[in-house]
């Protein structure tokens, strides 16, 4: 039997909702469906009357060498940029939150790379990791003496994803260690005197407590980096342009070109429903891989 | 009871707050507008007998220079058009596609912008033929605008062209002679090399200063094929194997290199200024920038060395600097106002006294750069060509970007010149087929 009073206090709440939901049908749910009806046809700038193609944009995408690489670079970038960032960002995390004195300024010195724009910093690292006499790393490192480390850190096919990558991780590891640190303040003291009264090392307390309860950041983290990684844009259109040739190019370069400069509306849509898939597909898998690690600490 | 008020105020001022931020503004005059193309000059007429201020109209116009080079011809068009605002906006040419055509499929945008094939089959261009400038247009300035359909929608304001240029002193200090052909090139790169100077500097981060050197050197081999293209009578793999194969030799005797990708072209540009190296591929438009940040340095330009001995030599240039009007702006009697009044002999003279490219006005005064003239036979002989601009049926801005990742992959050893070329055929094949 429904509790007329208890529905009618439930409705109330759920009608709040409404500008949130209303929000995401308008601006993600609606564009998404349309994209992926899209996809079935044949759209273009040459095909403004549509019709309905099935699978073929589909097929065609995992033909496109040029697309094939973008996907292959985008999933460099995303694993190795996460790995990075998360193996830089707990340590640093540690550290800022041990008892130093200038711990609040450091913590406000790594975070801050996180608030300007990618594009910002992509910027302002081509004109450091520039090949030009004027490059300002190569410049320091001659100046310095040490030949052997100026490289051509943008131009080079095998340096620039690393580049990119770097880049990336500068920038974002700050946000990372922000999360790991709110996780660590919520790690009981007591955990850590018990370990050092039976005897364990610091390092035997990092991996026994500190890591193993640092599992819902880690959660977090990865996901969040794995997604952005999947996206990541801006950065390559300001460092490398998505070159040399197409050897920075990620998914999302593909689909902007694809839909924005040849007006292949229906094949970037087929692109932007893949690019979904690989994404929701490795989220699962990280999401019930993390939550088990989560599970364990209870 | 007051805090389910509270939090539904919150959630509806949230939302108020969320649909202001996507809303366009009302001041911005790229929303929404009518598309009618005729001058209401009656409106005109009765609002300037009023003695109530009148607010000047807005209109945006998107440039591909520094907007602050142009204030004598702001100025001058205001004070003829005192009811208009004319606001440029500067946009990079590598990105300037993309972007536009975000706004545009938006319904917004600057009022006047490059356009393209594309923008007008997606409606995004006014149609241009009725407008009085266009019968101004020099007989080469209106073929090259004109579509394969006879339609126009765009406007240009000058001839661009580029070459190579050289530090003049660079040359003379070190006994350089102008070279004529490929292999003379090659010669004094060397000479230079030896002599400690960078005979190159090349800023091919976006593969753009590689990619359009290549062409101008290959144009000595046959120019203005683009037609023949599209009518599937050659392909580039029959018509640039030999000139490329030529160029591309710059790669291997170590003038050209991998480094260039990591140096945009401010980076080449500043190097080639500040007299580190001896030799830049440029153009017009980059000249007026130069002469600002170094005045004193004395440069001049050749037209791109031949393959072999006895072939013309070519300079790669087209025509530049105007644009159409968005259909969809709300101004569009004032943007044709303004394309009349740059369209026209005073206009276009203040325009390319800016740019320092050529007029495409009949009748427009203005002598080229000194800095220029070493182009002055080769522009008179009309030897001057970009293949991407000959093509009607394809979009050749995108042609030519593929072009240069092509060129980028071939420097960096990843494709040959007989892939790279075959990549290019594939392309124009697919987007020819995509027409049917």
């Amino acid at each position: 039997m429904i509790n007329k009073q208890k529905l009618k206090e439930t409705l109330q709440y759920e009608m709040l909702l409404l500008p949130a939901l209303a929000g995401f049908v308008i601006f993600f749910l609606y564009p998404s469906l349309q994209s992926i009806y899209y996809s079935l046809t044949n759209y273009s700038v040459n095909k403004l009357t549509y019709s309905f193609i099935g699978f073929t944009n589909y097929v065609e995408v995992f033909k496109d060498e040029r697309i094939l690489a973008s996907i292959r670079n985008t999933v460099y970038f995303a694993v190795f940029s996460t790995l990075l960032q998360n193996a830089l960002a707990i340590p640093l995390a540690i550290a800022l939150n041990a008892k130093l004195k200038s711990k609040f300024l450091l913590r406000m010195v790594f975070f801050m790379p996180w608030c300007f724009s990618g594009l910002i910093i992509g910027f302002l690292w081509s004109f450091i990791l520039s090949s030009s006499d004027d490059g300002l790393l190569n410049h320091v490192l001659h100046q310095l003496g040490i030949h052997f480390l100026p490289h051509n850190w943008l131009g080079d096919p095998g340096l620039a994803m690393k580049s990119v990558i770097f880049v990336a991780v500068w920038q974002t590891t700050g946000w990372a260690m922000i999360i790991y640190l709110a996780n660590l303040q919520s790690i009981p003291a007591e955990l850590y005197e018990s370990v050092k009264i039976d005897g364990a090392g610091k390092l035997q307390a990092f991996w026994h407590i500190t890591f193993k309860f640092l599992a819902p950041a880690m959660t977090i983290n990865v996901l969040l980096s794995t997604i952005g990684g999947f996206k990541v844009y801006d950065q390559i259109l300001a460092l490398t342009n998505g070159g040399p040739g197409y050897a920075t190019e990620s998914i999302t370069f593909s689909i902007m070109n694809y839909g924005f400069s040849e007006n292949r509306y229906a094949y970037a849509s087929a692109l932007s429903v893949v690019m979904l898939v690989i994404i929701l597909l490795i989220s699962l898998v990280q999401l019930r891989f993390f939550s088990k690690r989560e599970d364990n600490i209870a | 009871m007051k805090n389910r008020k509270i939090a539904l105020a919150s959630g509806i001022v949230a939302m108020s707050l969320a649909l202001a931020a996507c809303g366009s503004n009302a001041s911005n005059n790229t929303s929404n507008g009518h598309q009618s193309s005729s001058t209401d000059s009656s409106t005109n007429a009765s609002e300037s007998a009023s003695n109530t201020p009148k607010e000047k109209v807005p209109v945006t116009m998107v440039v591909q220079y520094n907007p602050n080079l142009f204030s004598d011809l702001e100025t001058s068009f205001e004070k003829a058009n005192p009811d208009i605002d004319l606001q440029l906006v500067f946009m990079d040419n590598a990105q300037a596609n993309k972007v536009l055509n975000a706004q545009f499929a938006a319904g917004e945008g600057p009022d006047i912008a490059p356009m393209n094939l594309d923008f007008f089959k997606l409606g995004y261009a006014l149609e241009l033929n009725d407008q009085p400038f266009i019968d101004r247009l020099s007989d080469g300035a209106k073929l090259a605008t004109t579509q394969a359909d006879g339609s126009i929608f765009s406007v240009p304001f000058e001839t661009w062209f580029q070459g190579i240029m050289y530090n003049k002193k660079i040359f003379a200090d070190n006994g350089i002679e102008i070279p004529k052909t490929w292999d003379q090139f090659i010669a004094i790169s060397e000479k230079l090399k030896a002599a400690g100077i960078k005979p190159l500097g090349v800023g091919d981060k976006d593969g753009d200063v590689i990619g359009k050197m290549a062409l101008g050197v290959v144009l000595s081999t046959g120019a203005i094929i683009e037609p023949d293209i599209e009518s599937a009578k050659t392909t580039y793999s029959a018509s640039w194997k030999t000139g490329l194969d030529k160029f591309y030799e710059v790669v291997s005797k170590g003038i050209i290199g991998t480094d260039a990708f990591g140096m945009s072209v401010d980076d080449m540009v500043n190097e080639f200024l500040t007299g580190k190296s001896a030799m830049i591929s440029m153009g017009s438009w980059q000249v007026a920038d130069m002469h600002k940040k170094a005045p004193d340095l004395d440069f001049d330009i050749f037209p791109y060395p031949s393959v072999a001995e006895g072939q013309d030599n070519w300079a790669v240039g087209g025509v530049a600097g105007g644009g159409g009007v968005n259909a969809h702006s709300k101004h569009i009697d004032e943007a044709l106002r303004v394309l009349d009044y740059i369209a026209s002999p005073e206009g276009d003279a203040q325009w390319i006294a800016v740019t320092h490219g050529g007029p495409v006005i009949k009748g427009t005064q203005g002598g080229l750069d000194p800095s220029l003239s070493g182009l002055q036979d080769t522009l008179g002989a009309g030897r001057t060509y970009a293949p991407w601009e000959g093509f009607k049926k394809i979009n050749g801005e995108n042609f030519v970007r593929t072009w240069f990742k092509t060129s980028q992959e071939i420097v960096s050893g990843k494709k040959t010149v007989d892939e790279g070329l075959q990549a290019v055929d594939d392309y124009v094949s697919k987007q020819l087929a995509a027409l049917k």
